[in-house]
This record gives C-alpha cells, sequence and structure tokens, in this order.
C-alpha cells in the first residue's frame, strides 16, 4: 500500500480523537484559501473525463468543484490532518451542496476562501465508525463577486475504541 | 385546466477505468491511494479496484443534465454520495422532473437525480436548472 512519507494509517494505532473536543477545536477553523485559474488543458482534460462537449466559453460546472479543492490552501492530506485523520485510511466525500452564481471561466483568475463549518461522529454499515467533516468554500472573481458556494462533507474513517 | 406534461429526461451511459480514476485524482490533488492503488483499496477493505473520486461522479451528473437541458444551466447540485464507484464499473445517470416553471425550454427546473452502477446507487441527488439570463 503506498503511503505519505511519515504517515502510517491511523487504523493501525486504535484510538479515534475525541470528537467533542476535536469538533470543538475545529468549528470556525478558516482555510488559508488560495487562487485557481482554469486552463483550457484542464477544461479539455475534465470535460473529455465525462464526456461532454468541450466549449471553453460555457465551462464545464464540474470545475466548480476542481476549483474549490484546488485553491483550499492545503492539500487534502493535510486537510485530514487538521481533523486527526490520514488520507491513506481512504477517506471518501459524502455529500456536496453546490451553488453556481454565476458561469465560470476558462484563463480566469478565482479566489477561494472557506472554513470547517461541523464535525460530527456516526457509524455507518458499510463503513463502520467514521466521522463527517463538514467545510464550505466560496469561490469568488478577481473582482470579488460572488461566483459559487461549494459545501461538502468528508467521511473519515475511524478506528473502533479500543475497550 | 391539465397541467402540460413534465420533460422527459433521457439516461446517460458511462464507464469508469482505473486511468480515469487516477487522472482525476491528480487533477484534484488527491493523494488518497484509493483512487490509484489497488493494493491500498483491498487493505482498506474497500473492493478490487480503484475507487473514483466523488468529484468524479458528481461531474457525470452535470454531463448529463447539460446534455438534456442545454439551453439551461444549473444552478444547484445537492447531493449525497451512498456507495463508492470503481474502475470497471457502469453507471447510468437517471432523471426526473420534479417541477417546472415557466415555459420550455426556457423554464425552470427541479430534478431528482440517481447515478447507479453495477453496484447499486452510488449517488442520490437534487438539481435545480435555469435560464441563463435569469442566472447572470
Amino acid at each position: 500500500m503506498s503511503s505519505i512519507p511519515g504517515m502510517e494509517p491511523l487504523t493501525a494505532r486504535g484510538q479515534p480523537p475525541n470528537i467533542t473536543a476535536l469538533s470543538e477545536r475545529l468549528c470556525g477553523t478558516r482555510f488559508p484559501g488560495g487562487t485557481y485559474t482554469i486552463t483550457t488543458d484542464i477544461h479539455s482534460t475534465v470535460t473529455a473525463l465525462v464526456e461532454a462537449t468541450d466549449h471553453p466559453q460555457t465551462v464545464h460546472p464540474a470545475l466548480c468543484i476542481v476549483t474549490a479543492l484546488n485553491a483550499i490552501g492545503l492539500p487534502l492530506d493535510q486537510v485530514c490532518l487538521l481533523a486527526e485523520a490520514n488520507i491513506n485510511d481512504g477517506p471518501l466525500l459524502g455529500e456536496c451542496d453546490i451553488r453556481l452564481h454565476r458561469p465560470l471561466q476558462v484563463d480566469e483568475p478565482y479566489s477561494v476562501s472557506g472554513q470547517i463549518t461541523g464535525v460530527t461522529r456516526k457509524r455507518s454499515q458499510r463503513l463502520g465508525l467514521m466521522d463527517l467533516l463538514a467545510f464550505t468554500l466560496n469561490i469568488a472573481s478577481s473582482e470579488g463577486k460572488a461566483v459559487a458556494d461549494v459545501g461538502l462533507v468528508w467521511i473519515l474513517p475511524r478506528p473502533e475504541p479500543l475497550q | 385546466m391539465i397541467a402540460p406534461p413534465l420533460p422527459i429526461v433521457t439516461s446517460k451511459h458511462f464507464r469508469v477505468t482505473r486511468t480515469q480514476c487516477a487522472t482525476w485524482a491528480r487533477i484534484l490533488h488527491d493523494t488518497n491511494p484509493i483512487h490509484f492503488d489497488v493494493a491500498a483499496v483491498e487493505e482498506l477493505g474497500l473492493g478490487t479496484e480503484t475507487i473514483n473520486p466523488g468529484p468524479a461522479n458528481l461531474a457525470f451528473l452535470y454531463t448529463m443534465l447539460n446534455e438534456n437541458f442545454p439551453a439551461l444551466r444549473v444552478i444547484r447540485l445537492k447531493a449525497r454520495l451512498t456507495g463508492t464507484v470503481h474502475s470497471g464499473d457502469e453507471l447510468t445517470v437517471n432523471g426526473t422532473v420534479r417541477k417546472e416553471e415557466g415555459q420550455h425550454p426556457h423554464a425552470m427546473i427541479h430534478l431528482d437525480l440517481r447515478l447507479v452502477s453495477t453496484r447499486g446507487v452510488s449517488v442520490v441527488a437534487e438539481a435545480w436548472l435555469m435560464p441563463p439570463e435569469e442566472y447572470q
């Protein structure tokens, strides 16, 4: 199994973090944010992946998620670490609520800001114990106009507590 | 007065490959090994094929909507990802119009969507579409 050097799967250690403390620590935490530009190459690659027509003047809406996740200001493995989770444990996207206020454009720089809005624990029959890490990412144009709001809930697998 | 029939939504089919899973992971800068390393998927007990990143599954919904309603723009997509999609899976995106306001093809539309793989339902979603002149 490939892993990031220095990061071993937390499931091997067998103790989930205290959910109350984790929630209190993380809720309201703002991401560093950043900027992202949808290039014609990225647009062509994504439209080919999803068998859409490649018209750079009408950007495929899926690029909204690509823009948001690429400009959090932290890579996804670091977002997981904030929540005391390890990307090698196989986190999954669980929910989304994406609102587009205006069309995205190719070769336009977009700024992204966002924050963690919640962390809750639940158990699923399929995945076992898990934490749900919720955050919102707001995409704005270079003139500061709201372009999209992306709400995501990430499923972080947790080990069963040691008895 | 009898209401006009709601638009019929044409399903769209896709097939996921290992290359697609890995390419999406690269585009998203997602280093989660389940997207490109079969051994990682097996070790985590999640199957025997790489897993398509969640945003990639949502992208299939957008493509289906764009093909069915080229005159409209998707202004909101709300989804629950209820199952994983793996390389080798064949997918179908189905949709049903829940409500239409205004005159087709420039109506505002609210739909229910499902992305179904050979393993079962992978995404359950709602989408809202509007004419571009209302949207911009």
